[in-house]
């Protein structure tokens, strides 16, 4: 694992605050984009595996501080769900947009179908409705996951070149 | 001994990660992390509170483009004087919304004064996507106690599901695990209402087939239980489901209370359950 944890927990806690106190009062189709999630993921695929999947954990965390869910479930799912992408992307020789597209969907169908049976399994919950919300929430994640995408690419290319130059 | 390799590292990270995971929700399902987690989210509510208050005028702005439009209009009828006058009517109308709001919840206040309650502000909302809960500014500090219901001026909203000293989590009438005793106020048929989740449906079950259930009948707390003051209002009954093969009917259920807009909510401290002791041994 890299430094890049050191990044994660402020950009977390940054983004469980926006999920928290700002996204509910600007709902796109009355949903609420998972944005830790889809930063977990992006990082997995454009940087390293498991930076990824520590970044999907203490996403978790954080959201499960401001959740009714006892906390870790989301840490479970987001593990879960980077998990998944990450195996699917090592079958993949190249990641372009077109394939960050596909791995979020994946993603999220993962996250939201964990997510379900984890609230069922802990009693939280008694039905699969969450179910219900998949297809809004994927086209808003497919939107989203882009430009989020373009930005970790840049940063990460930036940082690479920062660090080649300084050993040269 | 050999390292490990990346991959066998890989698994390995995701095991121990997993095995925190769920070490920590079986301890926070068992209560025994609540004083931790209470400490750590004392703070992180002081910035949500803060957060949602600027989001909240931001919202405010995104929203009033008409009301601009109007301004600037007046403005080059008015000249300068007219931006002062503008300014301050925007403040009053923001006053006025404050007011109104205040005074529903004073009203409601008064139509039941045998109940104490507490004045909260909604600081945030629930970031699961299917647990359906609001954070209020209110905690232990104020005399806030897991399990209190929580009204808004036009009904019902949930109960205190968690606290901390200065913040309590509601879980809405709407989650899932909601059940409360309720009544029909026209046909005082009795059920018990079921909270649907995000994209389900409100419902009361255990309706006796007896009663005939109308559309738009108004739906009210038992007050059974002892969870709820009774005649509590919920919503009005917007479906009926009735089939004559099975023992109970249901009902899908309207609420009153508009969940994503509450700003100002009501925490009832103190109550008069419904009397059972008519139902208790000698």
């Amino acid at each position: 694992m890299t430094r890049s944890i050191y990044i994660a927990i402020p950009l977390m806690f940054l983004l469980a605050i926006l999920q928290t106190a700002v996204w509910p009062h600007f709902t796109i189709f009355g949903m609420i984009p998972s944005l830790p999630l889809l930063f977990a993921l992006c990082w997995a695929v454009v940087h390293q595996p498991e930076d990824g999947i520590m970044w999907g954990f203490i996403a978790g965390l954080l959201l499960d501080l401001f959740s009714i869910s006892y906390v870790g479930i989301s840490s479970l799912t987001f593990v879960i769900s980077v998990t998944a992408v990450v195996l699917i992307a090592d079958t993949i020789s190249d990641t372009g947009y077109l394939t960050m597209l596909i791995l979020t969907v994946v993603g999220t169908l993962v996250y939201i179908l964990s997510f379900s049976i984890l609230l069922r399994l802990w009693g939280l919950s008694d039905s699969f409705n969450l179910i219900l919300t998949l297809l809004p929430l994927l086209l808003l994640h497919a939107i989203l996951v882009l430009p989020i995408y373009w930005g970790l690419r840049t940063v990460r290319r930036l940082f690479v070149n920062e660090r080649v130059a300084t050993t040269s | 001994m050999n390292a490990p390799t990346p991959q066998r590292l890989r698994w390995i990270i995701i095991g121990t990660l997993v095995a925190i995971a769920i070490f920590l929700s079986i301890l926070d399902s068992s209560g025994n992390l609540d004083s931790f987690f209470a400490f750590v989210r004392n703070p992180m509510t002081t910035i949500l509170s803060w957060t949602s208050t600027q989001a909240n005028d931001l919202n405010d702005a995104v929203d009033g483009p008409a009301s601009l439009e109007e301004a600037r209009l007046e403005i080059e009828a008015l000249q300068t004087r007219i931006d002062e006058l503008e300014l301050e009517n925007e403040t009053l109308r923001e006053v006025q919304g404050d007011y109104q709001i205040l005074l529903d919840l004073v009203n409601r206040a008064r139509q039941t004064p045998e109940i104490s309650r507490i004045t909260a502000s909604v600081i945030g909302y629930d970031t699961s996507p299917s647990v359906r809960s609001l954070i209020i500014d209110r905690g232990t500090e104020d005399g806030i106690v897991v399990g209190m219901p929580v009204e808004s001026s036009r009904g019902l909203v949930g109960r205190v599901f968690r606290t901390t000293a200065n913040a309590s989590q509601v879980a809405l009438i709407t989650d899932n695990a909601s059940t409360i005793p309720v009544r029909l106020g026209t046909s005082r048929a009795t059920g018990v209402l079921t909270g649907g989740g995000i994209g389900g449906e409100t419902t009361i079950d255990w309706i006796d087939q007896g009663f005939q259930i109308e559309r738009g009948e108004i739906v009210l707390t038992s007050g059974l239980g002892g969870n709820f003051p009774a005649d509590m209002i919920i919503g009005r009954v917007s479906e009926v489901d009735r089939n004559d093969a099975e023992l109970f009917q249901q009902s899908v259920v309207q609420p009153a209370v508009d969940f994503d807009s509450l700003e100002l909510v009501f925490v009832i401290t103190g109550f008069q359950p419904v009397d059972t002791s008519i139902f208790e041994s000698p």
